[in-house]
């Protein structure tokens, strides 16, 4: 139990937490994708099509037992697309990872270190966050399960307080919706749940593998959930208008929070402090799985020495790429895409393992 | 060593005066060992030796009963035979010594003797005879000083082994209560005792313990202290992994969770493993007081945790980086106290810590009544000289003052020792980010605190994985009623959960 393994309710902690993240930064594009507040539909749908794909991915991932996708693509696909694979899932927690570092830094730059360049702060988080992730997987689920109880909890509840004075017409008209709009951005409403991806190989961590399916569908609810709910809530406070020109409207709405005896003046720094447990916690996150997704691409044994790698790439990607709002016009279809390999990719291997197994049995 | 290998190879002999010979020839110029040499038997043929150390032996116990006793009806041929028949043979002499044994080599009777014990070495006879017979001057069993309470036992470990071996077991009258016996110190061969209950003790955190007992390789053992950092899984971590107590109730209880305690000889403080984060935040007096006050308190210990932690982070945070974060009085009572203060906040909370922890020292080295007194009026006095002299701002005052108070509230001392230390790191850090600073800081101190084990146990257990051991977090903020109270906690059960 105390080797290098995570129990599936730590799991549920770290998927939990890199989706909220992703949800935070993509919520505005969300909010803007759509002509109307009906974006929770979106939210519901993206989650019902990925709560799909659990019963054939846990089914594969429990036949290979203690490995991840990438392993799995080794076994089932051609070397060359095997390689492409693990090549694809690296490149996407770089670029995943980069865009969180840069969008937080912006905003810690923003609101509590104006004088401090943003280079200083994304080299810090990098810092401790290589600490972290070179100490292995079992360390970042005790951070991820202590950040969920000491940040995301209170900051989710910061959130509810902030809708006080709320306009709940807001949420109205529910109908005519936007079908199309709606159809549209469940690509996006999809990368909201990016835990998906990390599921992929955290799934292979768990020591108990027979619970994955019911964590990994506990996960799904409780993120379609909160995506939901936290869409509404803006929503609600803001009203659409006003909601699409926010970066990031977790923060914005923590200036009307309105708790009794609550002293405070600034109570968006006070959240700010809570999304930084949970951001860094991400990142730590994200950055333990490229670590992984290197080790098997390029069949290493396990070594946390690869963050010194990703340290360099991730600080270059982080300075190079603008802000994730500033990239909102050109990124439709890249998301698309984006949202499509990550979708499909496994489901790909689940086929082609079945395939296989057909071969197999019909050789016999 | 090669010495000590040399004598563990020399066998004793059958000759008296060759023994005797050797024995003075290692213990020369040691004048508390005594030689005493007593024509014994029914015809005062049979010559023998006693050797003993000169204030660690009741002679009565010797002396009168046990040589005299043992003389009367000794058959030397028996002793010839093996162990078993020499102890049969002192056995079946009324003898008034309870615990005899066997010593076949020079360095058991060395080692015994250092130990307090008689050896009896009789001539003719190539074995040698131990006679328990420690008895040395010692402290009585008193209230520890350290860890006093309002409600609960009044006894307290002293620094005999045996003693605090007794405190235990009068505690816990089941004979699946195990002790251990070991030594360690090439030079102290000091007692060391492992205790456990044999069905409840997890048998992984028990081997470890052993093991890295067994291989601790030092000179001397004056203290636990020397064994808890000897054992532990990271010494450069600041925070303790091996809990000290010197109450026998606060033992006894660790042992009935299927926890290790390590008793030391000469030392009033025992060990207990594994360790975790929550166990230094419980008092034994949380379970002596009626359930809804305890919960209180121990409420009220997690709320000083991170005031004694963050309290002057905070305060530089706010007052360097972040005014706006105060209500508007607030913040123009900070700004106009702040305007006749030389220093920077950072260097005015650094400072008061630094005055703070010299005050507690030095208090610690003075005479107990007058200590305690020195460290009230001394922080006082300072306070409000360096506030009268505008040097610092009343609220840094505030702050520090605060802060120190919390740092008592912690049970363990050690345990607020570290958080003491920590604190300064995280003054800097505030100094340098603010409240991002103060963010990292606390990111970076929970991956320690994620990272660190105790005996292989993790330290964040059953917080960093609440959901799967929600029956241990009922003993953690709050403490559950004693009928709901969970014995023996599920992170101390890893192994039958694998065995599942």
């Amino acid at each position: 139990m105390f080797d290098q393994d995570i129990t599936p309710y730590q799991n549920i902690s770290i998927l939990i937490l890199v989706s909220f993240v992703s949800q935070s930064i993509l919520m505005p594009l969300l909010l803007s994708e759509i002509d109307g507040p009906v974006g929770w539909m979106s939210i519901i749908a993206a989650g019902f099509l990925i709560y799909i794909t659990m019963k054939p991915i846990n089914r594969l991932m429990i036949k290979y037992k203690e490995d991840t996708i990438i392993s799995i693509s080794h076994k089932v696909f051609p070397k060359f697309l095997a390689k492409l694979t693990g090549v694809y899932y690296i490149l996407m927690f770089l670029t995943a990872n980069s865009i969180l570092l840069k969008d937080f830094a912006e905003q810690i730059k923003l609101m509590m270190l104006f004088n401090t360049p943003i280079s200083i702060i994304i080299i810090s988080l990098l810092l401790i966050a290589s600490y972290a992730t070179k100490k292995g997987i079992q360390s970042i689920a005790n951070l991820a399960n202590i950040a969920v109880l000491i940040a995301l909890i209170p900051y989710i509840l910061i959130i509810i307080f902030s809708t006080y004075y709320a306009d709940y017409t807001n949420v109205f008209p529910i109908f005519p919706a936007d079908v199309k709009g709606i159809v549209k951005s469940v690509p996006a409403a999809m990368l909201g749940f990016f835990g998906f991806s990390v599921l992929l190989f955290s799934n292979s961590r768990v020591s108990i593998k027979e619970k994955n399916m019911k964590v990994n569908k506990r996960f799904i609810v409780i993120s379609a959930v909160l995506y939901a709910a936290c869409y509404l809530l803006i929503v609600v406070k803001f009203g659409m208008k006003e909601a699409v020109n926010m970066v990031w409207p977790f923060i914005s709405v923590m200036k009307f929070v309105n708790i009794p005896g609550f002293f405070f003046e600034s109570t968006e720094i006070v959240g700010l402090c809570f999304q930084i447990i949970v951001t860094f916690t991400s990142i730590c996150i994200i950055a333990y799985f490229t670590n992984l997704a290197m080790q098997e691409t390029f069949k290493t044994r396990e070594d946390g020495y690869f963050i010194y790698i990703q340290i360099p790439i991730l600080y270059t990607m982080a300075a190079a790429l603008p802000g994730m709002y500033m990239m909102f016009p050109y990124i439709q279809w890249p998301l698309i895409v984006l949202s499509g390999l990550n979708f499909f990719i496994p489901l790909i291997v689940v086929w082609m393992d079945r395939r296989k197994q057909k071969h197999r049995t019909e050789n016999i | 060593m090669g010495e000590k290998q040399n004598l563990e190879n020399i066998n004793i002999e059958k000759d008296l005066n060759k023994n005797e010979k050797e024995l003075k020839k290692i213990f020369k110029d040691a004048n508390d060992i005594i030689f005493r040499k007593i024509d014994a038997g029914q015809n005062k043929k049979t010559k023998m030796l006693l050797v003993y150390i000169d204030g660690m032996t009741t002679k009565e116990a010797i002396s009168e009963f046990a040589v005299q006793m043992l003389m009367k009806d000794m058959d030397l041929q028996s002793l010839e035979k093996s162990d078993s028949e020499l102890q049969n043979a002192i056995a079946n002499t009324n003898i008034a010594v309870t615990e005899i044994q066997a010593l076949q080599t020079i360095q058991e009777c060395i080692d015994k003797v250092l130990s307090g014990e008689t050896v009896l070495l009789i001539d003719g006879c190539s074995k040698g005879i131990m006679l328990s017979s420690r008895g040395w001057p010692m402290r009585g069993v008193q209230e520890p000083s350290a860890e006093t309470l309002i409600r609960g036992a009044r006894d307290g470990f002293n620094e005999t082994m045996k003693v605090n071996i007794t405190l235990i077991r009068r505690r816990i009258r089941d004979p699946k209560l195990k002790v251990k016996y070991m030594q360690v110190g090439s030079r102290s061969k000091t007692d060391i005792a492992i205790i456990y209950i044999e069905d409840i003790v997890n048998k992984t955190v028990l081997e470890t313990v052993e093991k890295r007992i067994k291989n601790i390789d030092i000179e001397a053992v004056l203290e636990s202290s020397y064994i808890e950092e000897m054992i532990e899984d990271d010494i450069y971590s600041p925070f303790p992994q091996i809990e000290n107590t010197e109450r026998p109730d606060a033992a006894a209880s660790a042992i009935l969770e299927g926890r290790v305690v390590i008793t030391v000889d000469n030392t009033p403080s025992v060990l207990i493993a594994p360790a975790i984060f929550v166990s230094f935040m419980q008092s034994s007096e949380d379970y002596y007081e009626r359930w809804m006050p305890s919960c209180v308190t121990r409420m009220i210990r997690y709320l000083a945790l991170p005031i004694v932690m963050l309290l002057p982070a905070l305060y530089v945070a706010v007052t360097q980086f972040h005014p706006n974060l105060l209500p508007t009085q607030l913040a123009l009572y900070v700004a106009a106290s702040r305007a006749n203060v030389p220093f920077p906040p950072y260097f005015e909370a650094l400072l008061m810590e630094l005055v703070m922890e010299l005050v507690r020292e030095a208090s610690l080295r003075i005479t107990s009544p007058v200590g305690s007194t020195i460290g009230l009026v001394g922080g006082i006095v300072i306070g409000q000289a360096s506030v009268a002299a505008g040097l610092i701002t009343p609220l840094a005052v505030i702050i520090v003052a605060l802060t120190a108070i919390s740092a008592f509230a912690i049970p363990s001392y050690n345990f607020s020792t570290s958080l003491r230390m920590i604190r300064f790191g995280f003054i800097v850090l505030a100094s340098i980010f603010g409240l991002f600073g103060i963010s990292l800081g606390l990111c970076l101190l929970i991956i320690h605190l994620c990272t660190l084990k105790s005996c292989g146990v993790p330290y964040m257990t059953p917080l960093a994985s609440f959901v799967d051991n929600r029956k241990d977090l009922r003993d953690t903020i709050i403490r559950p009623r004693i009928k709901k109270m969970v014995h023996k906690p599920k992170y101390l059960q890893f192994e039958k959960e694998k065995g599942k």
